[in-house]
């Protein structure tokens, strides 16, 4: 560690070592650095908790890495099966490679990035130049040996996402652009930092992510002050403080070398396999990568902490680390707490002991091992419980008919009396099993009309206990209500909310096809859906002189461009003479997807209205994936509003979950909204192009205000504040451009003629002018639909 | 060969379906392709790239840039075709059958070839440089994260895997080559469903879920972690069990033509199709091909009835019906409804 403890000529960056607290964070980091085959670290934290510095800093604590000298990808001179193709040929044909040392490198993944800049793409200046296909490398190949890191990695466009993990998770960075056709390791650390309160991550991409940790404010006032004196220090004198720091990073840069060369020889006992696969078991995580990760995670720590043998504490700590943002169950059931983590590893312990102990017992006392086996393989809660019972009331039934047959009945025992007993007390235990296994029954019966349910709805097909007959009425309004015909044909399920809302997807869909003519009409359509973008996504349509430097070339009109005036160019061989000038830049159409968000109301009177919806949803199922449309859920229920989904393409997600929501008495509309206008402005962020829209099913008796009202003047004009501030989102979503879609599934024309009602200075709406009011706040359409033989 | 030192497919733990439907997919090219969905981590795509080290030869055209197949003049790109026409002997060469794995982020031009920028722009001429098809031709073609895949892309590969031949119009370039691959697929469905048109492209469908036995899951920690020690010695250690397979494979492919299926078995398996109210003749043909297949895989020469219930699970299980009224099959009815068939086929000769 010689060269390294030489002061670096580069920017000043807070020491490692001196930031307070963040335990668990740094630990993730560290676990990363002494295994970098681990896979990824996240940090997940709310704003100004040194999460970006924390990645920034822990750079200069990693050691150097050894590189083939000159490779452009970084290759490692010694594995040769992880190498570029001109660094594997160097290696069989002249032996290996110089070498070179150099630091760890943090390498910032911009949240602009483009593919080409990350993937790599052809090298213009080459090409034009030399007339040469080579890679003009991107982030990838930068990163490789290296640190990866993503800030903000939640709010990272898809495709971007997908191709980083692509890599991460295979090593390899396979470049397939525009001609090029490179493979070149990029094995690196993956590092994201999240602020929760901006949106999640797809669990796909949670998932990759090996260790998780998550930051807090210091609630310490002791090391709060601290912080803040270390941070007033640094800033004074920043080339001091670390001086100052230089010793402590000194030291955790020798533990993480020295973990390193003893993290091969860590022996890892067969007692930890079993409890990580039993405890992930338990907690039904999805597929293997975290088993794999956790024993990995368990040997970095214990080589970290100096020990060549796995501990029970490091398996504790690396499945807290672990497991902490992993969904299960296919992503239905959210990621265990720590406190589960702990008790499903306790029971694993005790199933692992009792798994080895048991055995031997009962070699011991002769029972018939079978019968053991049979036991151990139900869960360790139930077989407590079933040998609890199973001696209590044998002994207890046993004993008390033998106090019968000798005190009531007198009789003397007989092997006929003898077997009569223990029949009796057989039948009880089976009464005691059976009440034992009752509620999981009766679980398993649930779920599985469940899902017998869900797939009628998918396949089109409901049965006749369509709960609720809905017809829809509608009155103009604004010139954009649609009138939806009455249910008189006696189908199995009538114009519903499905129909309306189908119909009115449809017509969208249609508008956004013939979007690119009617340009500069506007009115109701809003933004044209088929946009004309630079970015580098969908199909190259045409070309165009470029603004800046050109990253997407057009070749063909550029040498079409060029050849025009070879006339005048001084020609070198047989070659073109391309100037600067000839370049000609793709310009890439692409179809804008819909950001849907569903905002359902929960209250008790929706409740009847629950499997239109889904039905609603399924009908969306075909545009939906086609267009690559994304839609999320949002509900309202008691007093606050829940993003159930965030918008999502996989829409079976989004009815199971609409499912498993129970109804409440209140009716938060307004907070529902926001929590809405919350989603989709995430969604924008994420795609800048799609086009968000809110479709809002209620029955506008709202009664639920913000906790904070938006304007306390609009509070002023209405009686209602529950109203009122449903007014003031509705004109922040105008504002936002987001497409707004009322539809009220009572609507009364009675409520609609009538004029509102004045309380002094302020307005009382009734629910359809209500909601009528709404749409037209939030310039969007309304639909009104009524129930039909349900209450009224 | 390849730089890349793969998991051996030898190694997998479970999966027993998903190994079977890669390794039918290998014996016989014609199947159709091969869909993978399962959760995260399950293994989808260590599988497919474990594949690569057990494939058997190929021969191809030597010095053809589409790896036009020798002995299929109905399959020749153009230069070879005239080559083949002239009477010139056709120089052949035998090499592996390989993985070409296609990521998501490729652009359309490299998928399908484009125009060879180094050759307009040094020397003037207007020449193909090949794309992934080309280099797929005859081989595997794996798309991880297929339901994710750009939707102009997704049609270039159907367009080419429906007729077997890449046609390219682009840039002043216009060429034709042939290329039938094995479409293989793998995809999550929480990230969304795939396209119908694509979906029905790939013969057969495996759905891989989660292991939830803890020995099981222990074996797979420590398989992974040795692996991830020592790729190179793990590998060593199943040497002989993958050459055992690849020999298999290779026999398979042998005796694949001279398996034959009664001609009754045939019926039966059209009439189960109808029963279940399948849509398309597809899934017909791809399990009689696949039934041979598996017959092959075991040496035998005959397709038996248990064959054909096994992989019909495969071709006909995830099949919309009834004009996609009706949702897919369940294993189980496909199983029950082969079964029958195959019964009321015994019974019939019984008497």
């Amino acid at each position: 560690m010689v060269e390294s403890t030489q002061p670096r000529q580069q920017r000043p960056v807070y020491p490692f070592t001196a930031v307070v607290g963040q335990d668990e964070a740094k630990t993730v980091l560290i676990i990363n650095a002494v295994d970098p085959t681990m896979g990824g670290a996240l940090v997940s934290g709310p704003k100004g908790t040194g999460k970006s510095l924390l990645v920034n800093s822990f750079s200069r604590v990693l050691p150097d890495v050894e590189q083939v000298q000159g490779c452009p990808y970084h290759c490692s001179p010694r594995d040769p099966t992880n190498m570029c193709a001109s660094c594997k040929t160097l290696f069989f044909d002249s032996g290996p490679p110089l070498v070179e040392k150099a630091p760890m490198k943090v390498v910032h993944v911009p949240l602009s990035v483009t593919e080409d800049m990350l993937v790599g793409s052809i090298d213009l200046d080459r090409a034009v130049k030399m007339g040469a296909k080579a890679l003009d490398k991107g982030l990838l190949a930068e990163a490789n040996q290296s640190i990866l890191y993503i800030d903000e990695v939640n709010l990272l466009p898809d495709h971007i996402t997908d191709s980083i993990l692509d890599a991460a998770a295979s090593g390899w960075n396979i470049v397939e652009r525009e001609g090029v056709s490179v493979q070149h390791p990029s094995r690196f650390i993956l590092v994201g930092t999240m602020n929760p309160e901006e949106g999640d991550l797809r669990p796909q991409i949670l998932d990759r992510f090996s260790v998780f940790a998550e930051t807090h404010s210091i609630q310490n006032p002791d090391s709060r002050a601290q912080a803040l004196k270390r941070n007033e220090e640094y800033a004074d004198d920043p080339y001091g403080f670390i001086e100052r720091h230089r010793g402590s990073l000194e030291e955790l840069r020798g533990r993480i070398v020295d973990a390193k060369t003893l993290l091969p020889h860590v022996h890892v006992p067969d007692e930890v396999y079993q409890l990580v696969a039993d405890t992930c078991n338990r907690l039904k995580v999805d597929g293997f990568r975290p088993d794999v990760v956790t024993v990995k995670a368990a040997k970095a720590l214990a080589a970290f902490h100096g020990r060549d043998v796995v501990e029970r504490g490091d398996v504790t700590a690396a499945l807290e680390l672990t497991l902490g943002h992993r969904t299960r169950r296919s992503g239905l059931v959210p990621p265990p707490e720590r406190r589960e983590i702990r008790r499903a590893l306790k029971w694993a312990e005790r199933y692992h002991r009792l798994n080895v102990e048991l055995p031997q017992i009962a070699r011991v006392i002769t029972l018939p091992a079978k019968l053991v086996e049979d036991l151990l393989k139900r869960s360790l809660a139930q077989k407590a419980l079933r040998a609890l019972a199973f001696a209590i009331v044998y002994l207890s039934t046993a004993y008390s008919l033998d106090w019968v047959r000798s005190n009531v009945v007198g009789a003397s025992l007989t092997p006929t009396l003898f077997a009569l007993e223990a029949l009796l007390a057989l039948l009880f235990i089976l009464v005691v099993d059976w009440g034992l296994n009752w509620r999981r029954r009766r679980e398993e019966v649930i779920l599985g009309l469940m899902e017998q349910d869900l797939r009628m709805n998918a396949s089109g097909r409901l049965t006749d206990s369509s709960p609720s007959q809905l017809t829809a009425a509608g009155e103009g309004l604004q010139g954009t209500v649609n009138y939806v015909g009455e249910d008189t044909s006696g189908l199995k399920h009538g114009p519903k909310i499905l129909n309306s809302l189908d119909s009115m997807y449809r017509r969208a869909v249609t508008r956004r096809r013939t979007g690119a003519r009617v340009k500069g009409r506007g009115g109701s359509g809003g933004r044209r859906a088929q946009s004309v973008s630079s970015s580098s996504r969908g199909r190259y349509a045409w070309y165009h002189v470029p603004g800046g430097k050109p990253r997407d070339v057009a070749i063909v009109p550029t040498i079409k461009a060029a050849s025009i005036k070879q006339f005048e160019r001084p020609r070198r061989g047989r070659g073109l003479v391309i100037e600067p000038e000839d370049i000609r830049e793709k310009v890439r159409e692409y179809s804008a997807p819909y950001s849907i968000v569903l905002l359902v109301d929960m209250s008790l009177s929706m409740i009847e209205s629950v499997d239109n919806i889904v039905e609603t949803i399924y009908s969306l199922h075909g545009e939906v994936y086609r267009r690559r449309d994304r839609v999320g859920l949002v509900v309202f229920k008691g007093k606050k509003a829940y993003t159930l989904q965030h918008p999502t393409r996989n829409l079976d997600l989004v009815v199971k979950k609409l499912r498993t929501v129970g109804a409440s008495d209140f009716t938060p509309l307004a907070a529902g909204m926001f929590q809405s206008w919350k989603t989709l402005k995430q969604e924008k962020l994420r795609n800048k192009d799609a086009v968000p829209h809110l479709y809002i099913v209620s029955d506008g008796i709202v009664n639920v205000p913000l906790d904070i009202p938006l304007s306390p003047l609009t509070r002023r004009r209405y009686s209602s504040e529950a109203q009122a501030d449903a007014f003031d989102v509705a004109r922040l979503l105008a504002k936002e451009e987001i497409k707004v879609h009322v539809f009220n599934t009572k609507h009364s024309s009675q409520d609609e003629e009538e004029p509102p009602k004045e309380e002094g200075t302020r307005l009382r709406l009734r629910p359809t002018q209500f909601l009528k009011e709404l749409a037209r706040v939030s310039k969007g359409e309304y639909v009104g639909l009524r129930l039909q033989g349900g209450r009224r | 060969m390849s730089t890349r030192v793969v998991y051996p497919f030898s190694a997998l733990v479970g999966q027993e379906e998903l190994k079977l439907a890669l390794l039918l997919n290998a014996v016989n090219p014609m199947i159709g392709g091969l869909l993978i969905r399962g959760q995260k981590g399950t293994g989808k795509s260590s599988s497919v790239r474990a594949l690569a080290d057990i494939l058997p030869p190929i021969h191809v055209v030597k010095g053809c840039p589409y790896n036009c197949s020798p002995f299929d003049p109905t399959n020749m790109c153009a230069e070879c075709l005239g080559r083949h026409r002239g009477g010139g002997e056709l120089e052949v060469e035998e090499r592996a059958m390989r993985i070409v794995s296609l990521p998501i982020g490729s652009t359309e031009d490299r998928v399908v070839g484009s125009l060879d920028i180094e050759k307009a722009i040094s020397e003037g001429v207007k020449a193909l440089q090949p794309g992934l098809l080309a280099e797929a031709n005859q081989s595997i073609l794996y798309i991880d994260e297929v339901n994710l895949l750009p939707d102009h892309i997704t049609d270039s590969i159907l367009d080419a895997a429906a007729s077997g031949w890449n046609t390219v119009e682009r840039e002043g370039v216009s060429v034709s080559h042939p290329a039938r691959f094995i479409l293989v697929g793998t995809m999550n469905p929480e990230e969304g469903e795939l396209r119908p048109q694509l979906a029905d492209r790939f013969a057969l469908h495996i759905t891989v879920e989660s292991i939830y036995d803890t020995s099981q899951r222990v074996e797979i920690i420590k398989r992974n972690l040795e692996f991830g020690e020592d790729p190179v010695g793990f590998s060593e250690r199943f040497r002989d069990e993958q050459n055992r397979l690849r020999d298999q494979i290779v026999e398979a492919r042998a005796i694949l033509q001279a398996v034959e299926v009664p001609e009754e078995y045939m019926t039966a398996i059209a009439s189960a199709c109808i029963n279940l109210h399948v849509d398309g003749h597809r899934p017909d043909i791809s399990t009689v091909r696949a039934a041979k297949a598996l017959a092959a895989l075991d040496g035998r020469k005959r397709v038996s009835p248990g064959d054909v219930e096994r992989v019909a699970v495969m071709a006909v299980g995830y099949r919309t019906r009834g004009f996609g009224f009706e949702e897919p099959a369940k294993p189980a009815e496909v199983r029950d409804t082969f079964r029958k068939v195959f019964q009321g086929l015994q019974r019939k000769r019984g008497t």
